[in-house]
């Protein structure tokens, strides 16, 4: 009975391991430049979850980065410019960056056009984002926002409050939001709106024939996915403490996708984390240099779409039948020294 | 204003706007043939300038062989990139999104690997047709009256290959349905590829004849990428016409924009062609391409 409980929810068990190893990583991992590659590898990896969200419902979002960038501008502008309470600025971001989404959604789908032309319009989104903001004075031009506040200290009673001082409250931060976003999606995914996005996913012409509104849930995915790749960007910003327009230049748009295909696109919530580990310390351990890496993260794409396209975790299938491989190249040789 | 610079302004965005026309019909073919969206489009507009520079500036040729061993160099890339990775890929189940997928990761390669190729440096090819005359108060660059007419001359060769030969008549037929081209023996991967090698020729000699007027830099093929796209969206993804309505307009507005409202014209062209899009989801002149997603 237990075998099976096991095996009924592997993925979550799965994923509860890895969070926890993640959690423990700060007690074993001191130095700031490792502990950064780790929130910017959780960060990659939210962004790929939401690229899987758009992907289910056959949207195939390629300015994913530039709602971070919404997200990561609303809070910096909130943060510094009016002086409101970082606490706050995160929803509120999220919230903006939503409303944003649903205007463009709303234009962009209109007539069920979310063939060739929203993938086209939204790659033209993603190029034209840190465009926009470089000549936007009042976000601060290509010099970007500066002294954006950390998030004030959580008091805690009867303990020494939490100051946002160095990378490790940052790290349980951002994993505490990943988690969210995590709970957040899944919810989604597992009430009555997910099933409809994977009858669209399916067949948008079947889903359509028993009543399932197209148009409504596929912006229900492109704003729930923007939303929350806006509190992710704010969490961003105000780690940072520092946004540049380049941040947001349209090379991101194609990690992400990278994030998102190597680890397997049909993985909503590992595939990306795997993704994403792979892309971010792969390089360091090998030692490149940064002029040649994106030479070699292209190529990569390429070879994966063309030999591997169900990505890393999709090698899982593979595991019986090598597993019963093993098993037949190992018996005679037991049976053999079982003889002797 | 006065009515000499408007004559001016419409002048120039003629030039401009003419180049544009062939990138965008170049793109276009690519479309509405293959249905690959070809996001490296750009990187063969910067592999065409700088393969006219590379040949005037270490073998001393003169600009039109240059122009020629351009063309030749980015059409061979694309054949190759097709034949290697494209002919796979469209076949499989979800093709469309595989293909986009392949060709994001092949602009990177092809951009961030020409950056290592090229260098950092913007280059400059001298004018060929040096020299300006004045009519009615506007200057007329030789130049560009010469960009003028060679962007008339394509187009019009493009519609006559499009409309007349064979070749043009089974591109629309496999643009029209893959399978029933195939049952009148029209072998859909040629056409495909040649294609995809047209319209990457096409990306090839507007980069090599804009080489002299506009200067050559390693982020050129991003650069005009969006507003390619932008053109193509606004004319149609699908016709041919659209796409010279559609490079004619957005030259224009470029041009203007520019003079009087300088970089930020870019994100006003952008919303203005999200209006025509809220009213024409398939563009000005175009019936619309189904892609399996």
């Amino acid at each position: 009975m237990f075998t099976n409980y096991i095996k009924s929810h592997s993925r979550f068990i799965v994923s509860m391991i890895g969070l926890v190893i993640l959690a423990l990583v700060p007690l074993f991992i001191t130095s700031p430049y490792y502990l950064d590659l780790f929130i910017m590898m959780i960060m990659n990896a939210t962004l790929g979850m939401m690229f899987i969200m758009g992907m289910r419902v056959g949207l195939i979002n390629m300015g994913i980065i530039a709602f971070w960038g919404v997200g990561a501008y609303a809070s910096a502008v909130l943060s510094t410019r009016a002086g409101m309470d970082v606490w706050l600025c995160m929803p509120v971001a999220a919230l903006i960056t939503s409303l944003v989404a649903f205007i463009i959604g709303a234009i962009l789908m209109r007539k069920q056009n979310t063939g060739l032309g929203f993938v086209m319009l939204t790659i033209v989104i993603g190029l034209l984002f840190n465009i926009l903001v470089g000549n936007l004075s009042f976000l601060g031009g290509w010099n970007g926002i500066p002294n954006i506040p950390p998030p004030n200290p959580i008091n805690l009673p009867f303990l020494a409050p939490i100051e946002f001082v160095s990378k490790v409250q940052f790290f349980y931060l951002g994993l505490f939001l990943f988690l969210v976003i995590i709970l957040i999606s899944y919810c989604f995914y597992a009430s009555s709106i997910g099933r409809a996005w994977s009858a669209i996913g399916i067949s948008p012409q079947l889903a359509e024939s028993i009543g399932v509104d197209l148009f409504k849930y596929k912006l229900t995915s492109f704003v729930l996915s923007a939303a929350l790749c806006g509190l992710i960007g704010s969490f961003y910003a105000h780690y940072q403490a520092y946004l540049l327009p380049d941040y947001f230049g349209m090379w991101q748009n194609i990690y992400v996708q990278i994030y998102v295909f190597l680890g397997g696109s049909a993985y909503a919530f590992l595939g990306p984390v795997v993704g994403s580990a792979v892309i971010t310390f792969i390089p360091e351990f090998l030692r490149v240099t940064g002029e040649v890496t994106p030479v070699f993260t292209g190529a990569l794409l390429v070879l994966l779409v063309l030999f591997l396209p169900e990505g890393l975790l999709g090698l899982g299938k593979y595991w019986p039948a090598a597993a019963r491989a093993l098993a037949k190249i190992s018996s005679p040789l037991k049976r053999k020294a079982g003889q002797t | 204003m006065s009515a000499s610079l408007t004559w001016q302004l419409i002048f120039d965005g003629l030039a401009s706007g003419l180049v544009f026309v062939i990138l965008a019909a170049g793109l276009v073919l690519i479309l509405s043939t293959s249905r690959i969206l070809f996001l490296c489009y750009g990187a063969f507009y910067t592999i065409g300038a700088f393969g006219t520079w590379y040949p005037m500036h270490y073998l001393n040729l003169p600009y039109f062989p240059s122009l020629i061993i351009g063309v030749i160099i980015s059409t061979v890339i694309a054949m190759l990139s097709y034949l290697l990775i494209f002919r796979r890929l469209q076949k499989v189940k979800g093709g469309f999104i595989a293909t986009l997928i392949a060709a994001m990761g092949l602009s990177m390669v092809l951009n961030r690997g020409g950056l290592l190729v090229y260098g950092t440096l913007p280059r400059s090819i001298p004018t060929v047709f040096p020299g300006s005359f004045e009519i009615c108060g506007i200057m007329i660059n030789i130049d560009k009256l010469a960009l003028i007419i060679i962007g008339c001359a394509i187009t019009l060769f493009l519609f006559w290959v499009y409309e007349k030969t064979a070749f043009g008549r089974s591109m629309r037929a496999v643009a029209f349905s893959e399978e029933a081209s195939s049952l009148r023996g029209i072998y859909s991967t040629l056409i495909y590829l040649l294609a995809i090698c047209l319209g990457c020729a096409l990306a090839g000699f507007a980069g090599g004849i804009l080489a002299p007027s506009y200067g050559i830099s390693p982020s050129m093929g991003n650069n005009i990428l969006w507003s390619v796209m932008l053109m193509v969206m606004l004319g149609g993804m699908d016709s041919l016409l659209g796409a010279v309505l559609g490079g004619l307009i957005v030259g224009q507005i470029l041009s203007f924009g520019q003079y009087y409202l300088g970089a930020s014209i870019q994100i006003y062209l952008f919303l203005f062609i999200g209006v025509v899009l809220y009213f024409r989801p398939n563009g000005l002149l175009g019936r619309g391409i189904d892609v399996g997603v």
